[in-house]
């Protein structure tokens, strides 16, 4: 089936070289690499994910708050016992194809996503296997415009990871799988549909206008999804230089993720605008706890002490980051002055707990990769104020292949790395904090934090949740096997004379429904 | 007298080797001091254009450019050195013996290295420095594998060529090891194209360095190298021109210098040529 | 000629099997695991487990390679692990892309480069030689990715000539397509330059120490003729080995022009490839530019006796 969708594009390819008859309007938008597939949410990157969230829908989303706000359910009820969440869908969603959204739709794709056979790499979220507490228990249709999901005990967080991007957890209609289980042109609900797809070069979305947005305002993912171009082309452009000359020259409308040096020329340059966004994306420095010379918690402390967060995001972001020794973000709603708090830089008490720990110039080797600029930079700067104190660091640059694979298996001593964003504190904590015997990617396991971290996800009290985090968070200072160096900052540059209706929102994946282009 | 007559009316010969001793001096005093740490940070002068405390300005780290072109001086020029050398040490020494010992031996060795030959550079160098760590020594024998089956080939055919020679024959007759006979008679006639080529080949190393560190497979920082420089540079183009600028212009000078040298060289080695 | 063509095909035979030991085995020894880039960001041990599996990379490396190369046998190049499509479209689609840059670009600096060594060659030790030696390492010495930079800068921003970022096949439409590829055309033409000059230069030295230049000389015939009725024949002889070398390395990819100027050829596939450990394609694209180079090197031998009558197949 994927052949007949190539050449198909191939015949069509001669169609759109020819100049339109109807004065159509279009966006070009760049991205740094191509999509993977558009099997959403089973072969997917962070750029796949941009592109089909505006063909697919799920049924909650984010609000720019960080909070789940409809999409395609309208609104929903859980009821007492926090087991039963009923949504109603939203009035006159069709799909692609022109078939009304019911909840037997939903159910099937939601079946369809659990079902091993579709490799949802999420699915251990949901079906209780993934250590998440959540496992849904059936999936009821009330009535044409109302499901229910039944889970098998209470979860606070449920919905965030319904809204979840990376899991795109959309809802098709049934022609999208073919009869011997491949897959078409997704049928989804959202406020485009995929026109063209020429690998490495571009995918094109055209406006699906027959799409029915929600009443409620635009808010980040959520509410109204109103499409207003015709077109939107999204070219890859891999080289960061590339795309800012491509911008300047105007054969670009919008770019997205800016190299970050270049924000201070290109916010000069005559009619470009530059949105900038401090995303809940956390850059962090490893400090592997069961390594003969870091399991001395007075040598991670004395590293921790001896990094100047405020230099390393001038370094790292050409200071348009922002420091956070957190794993709370500074929009998610929990975020407050306890999360601020990390050691603090005293290059003394660094050089005084050397001392006590007996530290005699041994060779640490600090991991970090070349695609990363923020992991290669992060590093090149740690590496330079540790030599200060008197650490002697070796600096090793792989690929990311390779440290990705060495921090999977826990094979580090220090390593800079960089985890994309994740809106719930929990789910940000989840990913290094765990069982050892379970998994070796686990950088932090205290056993008292990780009772409070089970805690919080069955916690549904926003203040009690808090008041979980920081305690999490006044442990994880003091132990110091993970060190929070700073919060993603994403710049996104346009022509605002051309483009309008474009903003930036708190987890950075841009957006073009709402966004209109001057002819 | 060597020199001399080396020197003498050959204008590329002198342009080149001013050109070379100057960039392996300021390696050299790369070596003993530079004005500043070449890898310590100074944030707060980050890209500084050149003024009297940095004379080459700064990068966005802050570090002293031209304390960084001394010691990158230092590093390229090694790297570029050392993978010539251990392509030159695997290429004489496998072509040479192919040649001399032809037969299956000679078959068995030419398809391997037709093999290797044709393997994009990239890969061999990410699998290289996959395997024998990041760092110098991992680009050495990336760039040095990659050119040794051009120099085998190379060698490869002169020996043929050679082995057929009644010098050859002559002291094969006299009862010397073929080992022997190798080393004393064949090789040290296949020097020239061998020279020439290792000339031509150092140029293209100190390039192929600045495109590996584009890709994120160069020498890691933060030492630094006059191609990773560049590569580090480009996003400052319109910005902080003064960052590309200096190593940019040490490469090409060394290029030139190279290139010109090695025309004299080969010039002047070519044994038709020493009767003009 | 045809049997000897096909006796150096078949000799080819060995050589692809190495490539593709070589290859196979390289990929595994570079650490980094297919399974676990393809899961991602999405934190699951099973998930990564369950992808081993799918792939195969669960068996031992016998069975893979057996696999492999049973599959290749049968003219089955595999999937892509990244985007699940043959890796056969993945090359049909990008090498025409590589081909067209590096085929223009490699013609292009043949007729500037050949006539400029020879003229080095003639005027050998003027201020002329060194100037033209001196302008082609000039051009060489400015890394393809700064000469993209310069050149996007210059005609894409300033003037506004070209455009910055697209490509469409000359083969669908040949003006918008040459547009399109001027750019890295050129920035391929400076660094293939200095090369083919410095090439050129040498072999035509050789040739006009040659007796029958001297006897061509002695009976009165202009320098013009000279050069180019009795040097340029014999001298491009070798120059022809050492472009058939750069066409060779070049097909490969010119990963850095095409990340530059965003095409979608066949360096940046297997750069991608390699980066993603994607097994299938970066041997798929390996055996692929292994055959490429057979074939090339073939061709420039069957040219060879054309420009040079010593040599006889």
């Amino acid at each position: 089936m994927k052949r007949s969708l190539l050449s198909c594009l191939a015949v069509s390819a001669g169609i759109t070289l020819a100049s339109p008859a109807v004065a159509e309007t279009s966006l070009r938008v760049s991205v740094n690499s191509d999509i993977r597939s558009t099997q959403f949410g089973v072969n997917r990157d962070g750029t796949t994910d941009t592109v089909l969230h505006h063909v697919i829908e799920g049924l909650v989303a984010y609000r720019d708050d960080l909070s789940v706000g409809p999409l395609l359910a309208k609104s929903w009820e859980v009821s007492p016992d926090g087991t039963a969440y009923t949504f109603t869908l939203r009035d006159g969603a069709l799909f692609h194809n022109g078939q009304p959204v019911t909840a037997s739709d939903v159910k099937w794709s939601w079946e369809r996503l659990l079902n091993p056979e579709t490799k949802f790499v999420c699915r251990n979220w949901f079906d209780g296997t993934g250590g998440t507490g959540i496992k849904i228990t059936s999936i009821e249709t009330l009535d044409d415009k109302r499901v229910r999901f039944t889970l098998q005990e209470p979860n606070a967080l449920f919905l965030s990871r319904m809204a979840h991007m990376v899991c795109l957890s959309g809802i098709i209609h049934k022609d999208t799988v073919g009869a011997d289980g491949s897959w078409n042109n997704p049928i989804g609900t959202g406020p485009f549909t995929i026109k063209e797809w020429r690998k490495n070069q571009f995918i094109e979305l055209a406006k699906f206008d027959r799409y029915v947005p929600l009443k409620e305002k635009a808010d980040g993912y959520a509410g109204n999804r109103e499409p207003r171009v015709d077109r939107i082309r999204f070219l890859v452009i891999a080289d960061p230089a590339a795309a800012k000359a491509a911008l300047l020259a105007g054969d670009i409308d919008v770019l997205t993720n800016l190299d970050l040096d270049a924000v201070e020329e290109v916010k000069n340059a005559k009619g470009i605008r530059v949105g900038l966004n401090i995303t809940p994306g956390w850059e962090v420095m490893l400090m592997q706890d069961q390594d003969p010379l870091l399991k001395d918690k007075r040598i991670r402390q004395a590293i921790a002490h001896a990094i100047n967060r405020d230099e390393i995001v001038l370094a790292a972001t050409a200071g348009l980051g922002k420091p956070n020794p957190s794993a709370v973000a500074e929009k998610s709603s929990f975020f407050g002055k306890d999360f601020q708090q990390g050691l603090s830089y005293s290059p003394d008490k660094a050089r005084q707990l050397l001392k006590e720990a007996g530290y005699k110039g041994e060779t640490i080797k600090l991991t970090s990769n070349a695609q990363y600029p923020f992991d290669n930079k992060s590093a090149i700067a740690i590496q330079s104020m540790l030599q200060r104190v008197g650490i002697n660091v070796e600096l090793e640059v792989l690929d990311w292949a390779t440290q990705f694979k060495n921090y999977n298996e826990g094979r580090t001593q220090l390593m800079v790395m960089g985890f994309s964003a994740r809106p719930d504190p929990t789910l940000m904590y989840d990913v290094f904090m765990g069982d050892r015997n379970k998994r070796k990617n686990v950088y932090y396991a205290d056993e008292k934090a990780l009772e409070a971290l089970a805690q919080s996800s069955t916690t549904a009290d926003p203040e009690k949740r808090r008041q979980i985090f920081a305690q999490i968070h006044q442990r994880m200072i003091d132990d110091s096997s993970v060190m929070g160096l700073f919060n993603f900052v994403e710049a996104d540059a346009f022509r605002p004379e051309r483009v309008k209706g474009f903003e930036v929102w708190s987890l950075g994946k841009s957006r073009f429904w709402g966004v209109e282009v001057a002819k | 007298m060597i020199f001399q007559r080396f020197f003498r009316k050959r204008i590329n010969a002198k342009i080149g080797a001013l050109l070379l001793s100057f960039f392996i001096i300021a390696a050299l005093i790369g070596t003993i001091a530079t004005p500043y740490d070449p890898v310590l940070m100074d944030i707060r002068a980050r890209l500084k254009p050149p003024s009297s405390e940095h004379w080459f300005g700064t990068d966005q780290f802050g570090r002293d450019i031209l304390s960084r072109l001394l010691v990158g001086a230092r590093e390229s020029l090694t790297i570029s050195f050392m993978s010539v050398l251990c392509a030159l040490g695997l290429g004489v020494t496998i072509g040479a013996a192919s040649g001399y010992r032809g037969g299956s031996f000679d078959r068995g060795t030419m398809a391997v290295l037709d093999a290797v030959m044709a393997f994009p550079g990239l890969l061999l160098a990410l699998g290289i420095i996959a395997v024998a760590g990041p760092g110098k020594w991992g680009v050495v024998t990336a760039l040095g594998l990659a050119y040794t089956p051009g120099i085998t080939r190379v060698v490869r055919s002169t020996v043929l060529s050679l082995r057929e020679r009644e010098f050859i024959d002559a002291s094969r007759a006299l009862g010397n090891s073929d080992t022997f006979t190798l080393l004393r008679h064949v090789v040290p006639n296949c020097m020239t194209p061998v020279i020439v080529m290792g000339t031509s080949l150092f140029a293209t190393a100190l390039l192929s360095e600045s495109a590996l560190a584009f890709l994120g497979l160069g020498v890691p920082p933060p030492n630094p190298t006059w191609g990773g420089m560049l590569a580090e540079s480009k996003q400052f183009a319109s910005t902080a021109i003064w960052i590309a600028i200096f190593p940019g212009v040490a490469i090409s000078l060394t290029l030139l210098g190279t290139n010109l040298f090695g025309d004299a060289l080969r010039d002047h080695l070519d044994p038709r040529m020493n009767g003009q | 000629m045809l049997s000897y063509s096909l006796r150096r095909l078949a000799l080819a035979l060995p050589t692809l099997l190495l490539a593709g030991i070589l290859v196979f085995a390289l990929m595994r020894l570079v650490p980094g695991d297919p399974a676990l880039m393809f899961v991602g960001d999405v934190d699951d041990p099973e998930a990564v487990i369950r992808k081993r599996a799918e792939l195969g990379l669960d068996r031992s490396l016998i069975e893979q390679f057996l696999l492999w190369s049973g599959s290749i046998l049968s003219g089955d190049l595999g999937t892509s692990v990244k985007t699940g499509s043959p890796v056969a479209t993945e090359i049909a689609e990008s090498f025409p892309v590589t081909a067209q840059i590096v085929l223009i670009a490699t013609f292009l600096s043949s007729i500037i480069a050949i006539p400029l060594g020879m003229i080095a060659a003639w005027k050998q030790n003027s201020s002329l030689d060194v100037g033209i030696v001196g302008f082609t390492t000039f051009c060489l010495s400015i890394p393809s990715f700064w000469m993209a930079v310069i050149l996007l800068t210059m005609f894409g921003v300033n003037l506004g000539w070209l455009p910055t970022v697209g490509y469409v096949s000359m083969t669908e439409n040949l003006l918008e397509g040459a547009l399109y590829l001027i750019m890295p055309v050129t920035a391929l033409l400076f660094t293939e330059l200095a090369t083919l000059t410095r090439m050129s230069r040498a072999s035509t030295i050789d040739v006009l120490r040659l007796d029958y230049i001297t006897h061509a000389r002695a009976k009165g015939l202009g320098e013009r003729t000279v050069l180019w009725k009795h040097a340029f024949p014999n001298a491009f002889a070798p120059t022809l080995t050492v472009l058939g070398l750069l066409l060779g390395h070049l097909l490969g990819g010119v990963v850095v022009l095409e990340t530059m100027f965003s095409l979608p050829g066949m360096g940046r596939l297997m750069i991608g490839a390699i980066f993603a450990r994607d097994y299938p394609v970066v041997q798929g694209v390996l055996l692929f530019i292994v055959m490429l180079y057979v074939v090339i090197n073939l061709a420039v031998d069957l040219l060879y006796p054309a420009f040079d009558p010593r040599v006889k197949l």
